[in-house]
């Protein structure tokens, strides 16, 4: 099933049972969807605005039903490490921070994308930089898309824009996760963790048993059989012709990545002469700034990246030949405006809305930067 | 005599143990490393562990470690090895998870992760190799480099108001309730080497009986990084090493 | 239908869980929902404040700038919302502690004495479900039957015979509350 038509089914809520639908914040969603979909482990370091995520976890105690470990451990390094661990033993384990906290992972998440592992780490956004505050950003953006580590390695990243999609998106993310053998980010924010909405939770999946993770991860680091060679789990070469074929390797799949998953969604775009682009919160206010513009009779649209990376830049290309203008609405002081800028290339102008440090634009502030920077 | 009447089972005084396989090892001549990874081969043999075997590589000289021992390995980030081994081992309980660091990834960058394994007692064994130095990069200072000692980045001698007192981790380590047996050992002569052996093996055992963290320090040289002959070296290290970091047990419950 | 509320006042006031019961009741009354809390230093005793929307339609920006209702629960609160009711739109206070009433003519002014109430009769467990029937009153926005059936099912199992004081509440609120303009 295409995203779309998912997105419309659970949006119906006529056809939502009441008994299965709950009322929950971002985070729980994601802690419950994680014992949903088999999540073996999770380790983690408490900061605002996620926590919920571990206590959440840690008041299911889900290693009494579904046997998954959950560690509260000294710091992101190590959380991050243990996920490194945990992923090399082809189990199914996470992470999640926010943006000071997954600033500390990045040594990790770089050596999780070499060493090919699978895994999940969710960052919910807060104001940086620094300590910043506590309350909901976007500025995590070039450090999710552009590779915040070292090294040439990319994070495929998904962005939530309601609790339902935080609970969906931490099954898509370990499913493309394992798919890629590749490390996944789930980038939300502080609006999006700490709000509560209605959610259907994913149904149960059993937690892989040893011999199903020896077939689906044959490299996985669990004792060494006589019947194999010894598994290694390693990110380094001395030699530096290896070390190319091993990036191009990447790269390949990076590629591969690009053309098969790119998720958007679209809203009033059919006639739209103006265009709006924003992903997580800032895509539900500028919805509701398209709401009003258009009540205003001013045609504009809304073209939402569910997928950071790999970026929907062929669809906003394509707007690029149908619109008078784009604007992009971050909440940031303009980073994703710039892939925008690279897709559209300079065809019609592409202007930027943003609020920093914390601050969640209005609906008034985005129609009013769409009136007067492009109509 | 014939090659073939001469190798023969019953003229066999030596055998290199199974899991060692045959990749030369990149360990200068005289390093301690190369008898330690022969023990550790040899224990996880006699245990018929080999399938159950998770080890854990640090960065550092013993990067390569994976290359020589066959068991299934992960190599983790600088000083990261006890967190990587931390969720091995809660995620397969069943199996030996262990690690092996040297004094500049287990003492200085990985001393956060090593403190709070050791705290949570999680069951593990950690092999600790401190020569003194960082050998891999080139014969810097360590934590554990010695008042006076000289290295690339303490030419004239380690200054302690300078670079502050050479860290004695395993003494902190032994003060954790998480910890069951800490103890500190050496490989350079027979009997010492065979005290070790019987250490890393203890080591492993707690590890599958769940008692907690083992940690054991194997005091080590560098010649190459201490600029000395293998033979100097163990000398040098008795006379100055030992005196620091003194032989034995330092906890055993 | 859609009725954009914010909520706001004292933090340890309840507020947040007014908030959550009513985003359960329109739940259970078949809306779209959303709950969005002010969070961090407000949850620890400072102000808090929530911004409850329900909706016949998908919710687009839960995060909003103007409200159909506001309550206010303190001074603060009061200055910084009553800007920000819609013309047309309502604003419910608790006059507890008040120095300065709300001025505007625009909007429909409400006064309800909830705090009052409660130290007299030893209710302050209820205060908020007070404001909320209070609420409910004037703006009929959920069925009292559907905010019963939230609270059954937003409360653990063991706390569901407090659920008869919860509605006696409700209807003293909708008793307290009167209009000022």
């Amino acid at each position: 099933m295409s995203y779309d038509l998912k997105l419309k089914e659970m949006n119906d809520s006529k056809k939502q049972n009441i008994d299965e639908v709950v009322l929950m914040k971002g985070n729980e969603a994601i802690a419950h969807a994680a014992v949903r979909c088999g999540c073996d482990g999770y380790f983690g370091y408490p900061i605002t605005p996620q926590s919920e995520i571990m206590e959440t976890l840690m008041e299911l105690e889900p290693w009494n039903t579904t046997g998954m470990v959950v560690l509260q451990v000294e710091s992101e390094t190590s959380s991050i490490n243990m996920v490194y661990g945990a992923a090399g033993c082809g189990k199914k384990s996470m992470t999640s921070s926010s943006s000071p906290g997954v600033s500390l992972m990045q040594e990790g998440i770089s050596y999780i994308a070499c060493g090919e592992l699978p895994c999940l780490i969710v960052n919910v956004m807060r104001g940086g930089p620094g300590l910043g505050t506590i309350q909901p950003s976007q500025a995590d953006y070039f450090q999710s898309v552009k590779g915040g580590g070292h090294g040439d390695y990319k994070l495929i990243t998904l962005a939530p824009a309601s609790v339902q999609e935080m609970a969906d998106f931490t099954v898509l993310g370990f499913d493309l996760a394992f798919k890629y053998n590749t490390p996944a980010l789930l980038l939300a924010d502080g609006v999006i963790g700490q709000m509560m909405e209605k959610v259907v939770l994913p149904p149960f999946q059993p937690r892989l048993t040893d011999e199903e993770i020896a077939k689906r991860s044959p490299w996985a680091t669990v004792g060494k059989p006589a019947t194999r060679k010894p598994n290694i789990i390693t990110t380094l070469s001395l030699e530096a012709e290896e070390m190319e074929t091993i990036n191009l390797r990447l790269q390949a799949k990076y590629r591969e990545i690009e053309k098969n998953e790119v998720l958007f969604e679209e809203y009033d775009c059919e006639d739209a002469e103006y265009l709006v682009v924003a992903f997580g919160t800032s895509a539900r206010v500028s919805q509701k700034a398209v709401e009003m513009a258009r009540a205003e009779g001013i045609k504009a649209g809304l073209l939402r990246p569910i997928t950071l990376y790999p970026f929907p830049t062929n669809a906003i290309s394509n707007y690029a030949d149908k619109v008078k203008g784009i604007l992009t609405v971050e909440m940031s002081a303009g980073q994703m405006v710039e892939d925008v800028r690279l897709a559209v290339n300079g065809r019609v102008p592409v202007e930027f809305y943003g609020r920093l440090g914390g601050i969640v634009p209005s609906p008034d502030e985005v129609l009013n930067a769409l009136k007067t920077k492009l109509v | 005599m014939t090659t073939a009447e001469i190798i023969n089972p019953a003229n066999l005084v030596y055998e290199k143990p199974k899991l060692l396989n045959d990749t030369p090892m990149h360990y200068c001549p005289g390093c301690s490393h190369g008898v330690v990874h022969k023990l550790i081969a040899e224990i996880i043999g006699e245990m018929d562990m080999q399938e159950k075997t998770i080890a854990i590589a640090p960065v550092g000289c013993a990067v390569f470690a994976y290359k020589y021992i066959d068991v299934d390995w992960q190599q983790a980030a600088h000083g990261r090895a006890p967190a990587v081994a931390t969720a091995v081992k809660r995620l397969m309980p069943d199996r030996l998870v262990f690690t092996y660091q040297g004094d500049g990834d287990l003492a200085a960058i990985g001393t956060a992760e090593t403190i709070h394994a050791c705290n949570r007692g999680e069951n593990i064994a950690i092999i600790f190799i401190n020569n003194g130095i960082y050998g891999m990069t080139g014969g810097q200072m360590a934590p554990t480099t010695l008042d006076g000692m000289k290295s690339s980045t303490c030419p004239n001698g380690r200054n302690v108001e300078l670079n502050g007192n050479p860290l004695d981790i395993t003494k902190l380590l032994a003060q954790l309730d998480g910890t069951c047996y800490v103890t500190r050992q050496s490989v350079h002569n027979i009997a010492n080497t065979r005290k070790t052996k019987k250490a890393i093996q203890k080591a492993f055992e707690n590890s599958m009986a769940g008692k907690g963290t083992s940690v054991v320090e194997v005091v080590s040289t560098c010649n190459s990084g201490w600029k000395m002959t293998p033979e100097a070296s163990n000398d040098w290290m008795v006379a100055n090493m030992f005196p620091k970091y003194p032989l034995g047990d330092l906890k055993n419950e | 239908m859609k009725e954009e509320i914010i909520i706001a006042g004292f933090g340890g006031q309840g507020v947040l869980s007014m908030g959550k019961i009513l985003a359960y009741s329109g739940l259970m009354q078949g809306q779209e929902v959303s709950w969005m809390p002010s969070y961090g230093p407000e949850q620890r005793g400072g102000t808090a404040n929530v911004t409850v929307i329900l909706s016949d339609e998908r919710i687009s920006s839960p995060v909003l700038n103007s409200y159909d209702t506001a309550i206010v629960l303190n001074q603060p609160s009061l200055d910084k919302f009553e800007s920000k009711v819609k013309p047309g739109g309502t604003l419910i206070f608790d006059s507890n502690g008040f120095h300065r009433f709300p001025t505007r003519t625009d909007i429909n002014i409400y006064q309800i004495d909830a705090i009052e109430y409660a130290y007299a009769n030893d209710t302050t467990k209820t205060f908020n479900m007070i404001i909320l029937g209070g609420l409910l009153k004037v703006r009929p926005i959920v069925l009292i039957e559907n905010v019963l059936k939230g609270l059954k099912k937003s409360l653990p199992e063991r706390h569901h015979h407090l659920i008869p004081m919860n509605e006696k509440a409700i209807q003293t609120g909708m008793e307290l509350i009167k209009k000022l303009n």
